[in-house]
C-alpha cells in the first residue's frame, strides 16, 4: 500500500471546563491513503468533529492537544499558524456541517470561491480566478453558474450552498478532503445529491477523504473504511463491509440496529440486524392492534380541504399584496382511534403550518377541522380550552420545549392544573406518567437540565399524555436525537399507541423513521398531499413520482445496495476548465 | 430607489415636524415667560398694556389660547421663521439667526467627537475581542467602565486638569477655555491655529465618552463573529487568523454597529451640553440651557428642531452604512 496521506497517531484533545478537564478525544490513531474514503462514525459528543478540527489546526485556543498528526510526511503540530495556512484550502480542505452559516453572508459566492484560489495562487489574476469560480460552480452542478456566482449566500438554497462549499473545497485539487456532517442540515433528496457529488469529486481528484457523520446510511454508500467512535475513544475500525456485515463490537451492532431501514418490510427482518430493535417493539403492536376494521373505529381528527395562504406584502406605509404563499393548499385526511398517520415531506412543504392550524383549534381560512366529530369553528372559548386536553403536541427540540426553571413534576402538572384536576389526582398521575414513558417516579423533583435529550423527549411525551388525550401531534419528535436514542423513543411511542389506544399525527421529513410506527402515510409536497395510503402500500408500491423520489433518496445502511445506487454527478470537463472556461468568459464579460 | 428615498424623506419631514411640535406645545404650556418678566427685585410693576404688548409681539401671551399660539408659530415655521428669542432675553433676535451662528460652533465638535470616538471604539473593541483576556483587553475594559461610570463634567475636569499640569510642568499647553481668541485678528493664521488648538480638549472629552461605550458594543459583536462558522470556513480556506478577521470578520462585526452610530450622535449632543458650558463655547448646547432657564419657548423649540434633523441625518447615514456593508438589506 502507498504511503498514507494523513496519519494520526495517539491523538488526544482536552478542554478545560467548569467541571474539570473534558477529554474530547483520547488516543485516537488512524491513517488515510490516497483515494481512500474513511468514515468516522459516532453519536454527538463522541469527539469525531474535534478530531478533524485538530487535523485542520482549527481547534479553539484553549484546547490541549497531544499526539502526532502527519500530513504528507509533515508534522502538523510543529508548524505555526502561517505555515498551516499554506496547507489549508490547498493540500487539505474541509466541508462543514451547516451550509447556512458557513459562507460569509456579505460576499458574493463566486468571490468567496475565487478567494480560495487567489490565497494559494496569488499569481492568478482576479478575473481569471472569477472565471475559475464559475467553472467550479458549473462542475458541482449549479445551474446558470455565471449569474449564480454574483449572488449572495442568502439567495442560495441549503443544497446549493453545500455545493458551493464543495466547489470551494475542490478548487485547488487538494490531496485530502474532510467533510464534517456535510448533509445533516439538508433534506433527504438533497442529501443524496450532495453525497453523490462529494463521492464523484473525491474519485475525480483521487483525494483521501474523511467523512464525519452519525448516519450509518450515508456511510454505506461513501466509505471504504469505517472508524466507530464513542465517548472520545475508538471502538472499532475496519473495511466498510466488515463493519456492516460482521461488526465485532457490541456498540457498532447497536448503532447499526438503531438505523431504521426503508428498504426492508417487517417480514424480511430476519435477514438484517439493522432496525431489528425497532421491529421487535413494533411486532406486538402489530399483533394486538384492535381488530376492529379501520372504518368502524371512531374518527378522532378530520381535516377537510384545509387551506392556509399567506399574503406576500410590499411597502412600509401602504401595504400592497403582491403575491401569495400557498403554505397549505387544500389538504384532507382523517385519523381514526388508535391509528398513527405519518405526514412526510421536505422542509417548506407545509407540514408545520398544517400542525399549527390543527393545534389552534380555530376556524381555518378555508376548509374544516373536526375533532371527535365537532367542528372547531363552532366551539365556544370554554369548549376550546377543554378540547386542548384532547389534542396535545410533542415538539421537535426537547432542549427548548421544557421550561428549564420548572421541575419535571410541575411541567407534567401544568396541563392538568389548567383542566382543573385535584391535587391528589395530579400526584398520582405524575407517577403513572413517568413510569409510562420509561422514567422513574423519583425523577419528578429534578430539573430538565439533569436529563439527556432522549429523556427530555420522554418528559415531553409524558406532558402530552397528561390529560388522557385522544390525539398526540408529534412534530419531528426524534430529529434532534442521536440514532440509538431515537430508536428508544420510537419504540416507546409504538408501545404507547398499543397500550393506551391513543392516535398519533407523526410529522417527519424522514421516511425511514415513520416506517415502523405509522399505519398510514401522507406524503406532502408544496402544500398538497400527493399520496395517502397504508404504510406498507406506500413503501412497497409508491404511486406518486415524488414518493418514489423520496424513497430512493433515503440512504440505506447496506454497502452493497448503496454502491449500486450511486451516480456520477460531477461535471469533469467544467472542472478541468475545458469549454467551461470559454463559456464562463463569454457570460461573465 | 428614487421612490424609496422620497418616501424616506417624507417620513423624516413628518418625524421632525412631530418632534418639534411636541417640543413647542410642551414648552409653551409648561414655561411661564410672563413670570420671569417680573423679577422680585423690580420696584414697580410693568404697566399692563406694556406687558401685553411685550408678550403679544413674541407670541407668548398666556391669555392667548395655547393652540392659537401654536398656529401662529406653525405659520412662521412654514415661512422658515422660528420666531424670536423670548423670556428675559429682550433683544428679540430671530431664533433662526441665533441657530445659524451657533450651529457651526457645535457641529464641528459633535462630528469630530463622534467620528474619532467611534473609530477609536471600533479599534479598541476589536482588539480587545481578538486578544481576549490579554493585558490590553483587561486594560481597555477597565478604562471603558471607568469612563462610563464617570459623569461627563468629571471627565472634563480631569482633561482640563491634566492639561493644566502639563502646562505647569512644560510651559506648553492647550487653551483652557473659549473656542476662539478675540484678541487675534479674525481669519489670520494665528487665529485659525488657536481655534484648532482650542478644539482638541473638547473633542477628546466627547471622543472618550463615545469610544468607551462603542468599544463595549464592538467587543460583543466581534466575539460573536469570532465564534462563527464562516470565519472558520475562511480559516479553512487558508487565511491566517489576522487575515480572516480583516477580510471576513471585520465587515460582519461592523454591520450591527451601523445602527449604534445614530445613537452615538445623540449621545455626543448631550455630552456637548456640558462641554460647551465648561469650555465656555457659545454653541447650541449653551444656548439651549440658557433658553430653558429663561423660559424661551421659541428658542427651545428651535433647538429641538435642530436636534431632530441631526438625529435623522445620522440615522440616514447609519442606514447607508449598513446598506454598504450588508448586501442582504440592499
Amino acid at each position: 500500500m502507498s504511503e498514507p496521506i494523513l496519519s494520526v497517531r495517539d491523538l488526544s484533545v482536552s478542554f478545560p471546563s467548569e467541571y474539570g478537564t473534558v477529554h474530547a478525544v483520547s488516543n485516537l490513531s488512524y491513517e488515510v491513503h490516497k483515494g481512500e474514503a474513511l468514515a468516522i462514525v459516532g453519536e454527538s459528543g463522541s469527539g469525531k468533529s474535534v478530531s478533524s478540527l485538530a487535523v485542520m489546526g482549527l481547534l479553539p485556543r484553549n484546547a490541549t492537544v497531544s499526539g502526532e498528526i502527519e500530513l504528507l510526511g509533515r508534522k502538523l503540530f510543529t508548524m505555526d499558524d502561517g505555515q498551516l495556512s499554506t496547507l489549508r484550502g490547498n493540500t487539505i480542505s474541509m466541508v462543514f456541517q451547516d451550509p447556512l452559516s458557513a459562507l460569509t453572508p456579505v460576499f458574493q459566492v463566486g468571490k468567496q470561491i475565487a478567494e480560495v484560489v487567489r490565497i494559494h495562487h496569488p499569481e492568478v489574476s482576479v478575473s481569471r480566478a472569477d472565471r475559475r469560480a464559475i467553472e467550479l460552480l458549473e462542475a458541482v452542478g449549479i445551474p446558470e453558474p455565471a449569474r449564480r456566482a454574483t449572488q449572495y449566500p442568502h439567495e442560495y438554497s441549503g443544497g446549493m450552498r453545500q455545493r458551493a462549499m464543495i466547489a470551494m473545497a475542490i478548487a485547488n485539487e487538494p490531496e485530502m478532503i474532510i467533510a464534517d456532517e456535510p448533509t445533516t442540515a439538508l433534506d433527504v433528496t438533497i442529501q443524496a445529491q450532495v453525497m453523490d457529488l462529494l463521492k464523484s469529486a473525491q474519485e475525480m481528484l483521487g483525494a483521501a477523504t474523511v467523512l464525519i457523520t452519525h448516519d450509518m446510511g450515508v456511510v454505506a454508500g461513501f466509505a471504504d473504511r469505517v472508524l466507530v467512535m464513542k465517548d472520545s475513544q475508538m471502538v472499532e475500525t475496519g473495511g466498510v463491509d466488515e463493519i456492516f456485515y460482521r461488526p465485532r463490537e457490541e456498540y457498532t451492532r447497536s448503532l447499526l440496529a438503531a438505523v431504521p431501514r426503508v428498504d426492508l418490510a417487517e417480514s424480511e427482518g430476519s435477514k438484517s440486524i439493522a432496525g431489528s430493535a425497532l421491529r421487535h417493539v413494533a411486532d406486538p403492536a402489530a399483533g394486538s392492534t384492535v381488530s376492529t376494521p379501520r372504518e368502524q373505529r371512531p374518527t378522532v381528527l378530520e381535516v377537510e380541504d384545509l387551506h392556509r395562504i399567506y399574503p406576500i406584502t410590499k411597502g412600509a406605509l401602504v401595504r400592497r399584496k403582491i403575491g401569495e404563499q400557498r403554505a397549505v393548499d387544500g389538504i384532507s385526511f382523517d385519523i381514526r382511534e388508535g391509528e398513527c398517520l405519518a405526514l412526510v415531506g421536505e422542509s417548506g412543504c407545509g407540514k408545520t403550518t398544517t400542525l399549527m392550524e390543527i393545534m389552534q383549534l380555530r376556524a381555518p381560512q378555508q376548509g374544516a377541522i373536526r375533532v371527535n366529530g365537532t367542528e372547531v369553528q363552532d366551539l365556544t372559548r370554554k369548549e376550546r380550552a377543554a378540547l386542548r386536553s384532547d389534542v396535545t403536541i410533542v415538539f421537535q427540540d426537547p432542549m427548548a420545549a421544557l421550561d428549564p426553571r420548572m421541575p419535571i413534576a410541575d411541567i407534567l402538572k401544568e396541563p392538568m392544573r389548567v383542566q382543573g384536576y385535584t391535587k391528589e389526582r395530579m400526584d398520582e398521575r405524575v407517577e403513572w406518567l413517568l413510569k409510562t414513558v420509561g422514567l422513574l417516579p423519583e425523577h419528578a423533583a429534578r430539573f430538565p437540565t439533569e436529563f439527556s435529550g432522549g429523556q427530555r423527549q420522554r418528559v415531553g411525551v409524558a406532558r402530552a399524555l397528561a390529560c388522557d388525550p385522544k390525539l398526540i401531534v408529534l412534530d419531528e419528535p426524534t430529529s434532534a436525537l442521536d440514532v440509538t436514542v431515537q430508536a428508544g423513543v420510537l419504540a416507546m411511542l409504538a408501545d404507547l399507541k398499543v397500550r393506551l389506544g391513543v392516535s398519533f399525527l407523526f410529522v417527519s421529513h424522514d421516511l425511514s423513521v415513520v416506517r415502523h410506527i405509522s399505519d398510514r402515510i401522507a406524503v406532502m409536497r408544496k402544500g398538497k398531499i400527493v399520496e395517502l395510503g397504508d404504510t406498507e402500500d406506500v413503501f412497497s408500491d409508491p404511486q406518486h413520482e415524488y414518493s418514489r423520489e423520496l424513497l430512493s433518496a433515503v440512504p440505506i445502511p447496506d454497502p452493497e445496495i448503496a454502491r449500486q445506487r450511486r451516480r456520477d454527478v460531477i461535471d469533469r470537463s467544467a472542472f478541468k476548465g475545458v469549454g467551461g472556461a470559454a463559456a464562463g468568459a463569454g457570460t461573465a464579460s | 430607489m428614487i421612490r424609496f428615498i422620497s418616501i424616506r424623506l417624507l417620513t423624516y419631514v413628518i418625524l421632525a415636524f412631530v418632534a418639534t411640535s411636541f417640543a413647542y406645545l410642551l414648552a409653551a404650556s409648561l414655561m411661564h415667560p410672563e413670570e420671569v418678566l417680573y423679577p422680585p427685585a423690580a420696584t414697580e410693576p410693568v404697566p399692563h398694556q406694556t406687558a401685553q404688548l411685550y408678550l403679544n409681539t413674541r407670541n407668548i401671551n398666556p391669555d392667548t389660547p395655547l393652540f392659537e399660539r401654536y398656529a401662529n408659530w406653525l405659520g412662521g415655521l412654514i415661512r422658515g421663521d422660528l420666531g424670536v428669542t423670548t423670556g428675559t432675553n429682550k433683544s428679540m433676535v430671530p431664533v433662526f439667526d441665533e441657530l445659524k451662528t451657533r450651529i457651526p460652533i457645535s457641529l464641528r465638535l459633535i462630528v469630530l467627537g463622534t467620528v474619532i470616538g467611534t473609530a477609536l471604539g471600533i479599534i479598541l473593541g476589536m482588539v480587545a475581542a481578538v486578544r481576549r483576556d490579554s493585558l490590553g483587553d483587561r486594560a481597555s475594559t477597565l478604562l471603558a467602565f471607568f469612563l462610563l461610570s464617570l459623569p461627563t463634567p468629571v471627565i472634563i475636569l480631569i482633561v482640563q486638569q491634566t492639561n493644566q499640569l502639563i502646562m505647569d510642568g512644560t510651559g506648553w499647553g492647550l487653551p483652557a477655555i473659549n473656542p476662539i481668541n478675540p484678541l487675534l485678528e479674525a481669519g489670520s493664521w494665528e487665529s485659525i491655529r488657536y481655534q484648532i488648538k482650542a478644539l482638541v480638549m473638547p473633542t477628546i472629552v466627547l471622543a472618550l465618552a463615545a469610544a468607551a461605550s462603542y468599544s463595549r458594543y464592538m467587543k460583543v459583536t466581534t466575539l460573536d463573529v469570532l465564534g462563527s462558522d464562516y470565519l472558520r470556513t475562511a480559516r479553512a480556506k487558508g487565511l491566517t487568523r489576522g487575515r480572516a478577521m480583516n477580510r471576513h470578520g471585520l465587515r460582519m462585526a461592523l454591520i450591527p454597529m451601523g445602527q449604534y452610530f445614530a445613537f452615538a450622535v445623540g449621545g455626543a449632543f448631550s455630552g456637548s451640553l456640558f462641554v460647551e458650558l465648561m469650555f465656555n463655547w457659545q454653541g447650541i448646547g449653551r444656548f439651549v440651557i440658557s433658553a430653558i432657564a429663561m423660559a424661551d419657548v421659541n428658542g427651545t423649540a428651535g433647538v429641538v428642531l435642530y436636534t431632530a434633523i441631526l438625529t435623522l441625518i445620522s440615522a440616514t447615514f447609519a442606514d447607508f452604512l449598513q446598506g454598504a456593508l450588508d448586501p442582504r438589506i440592499r
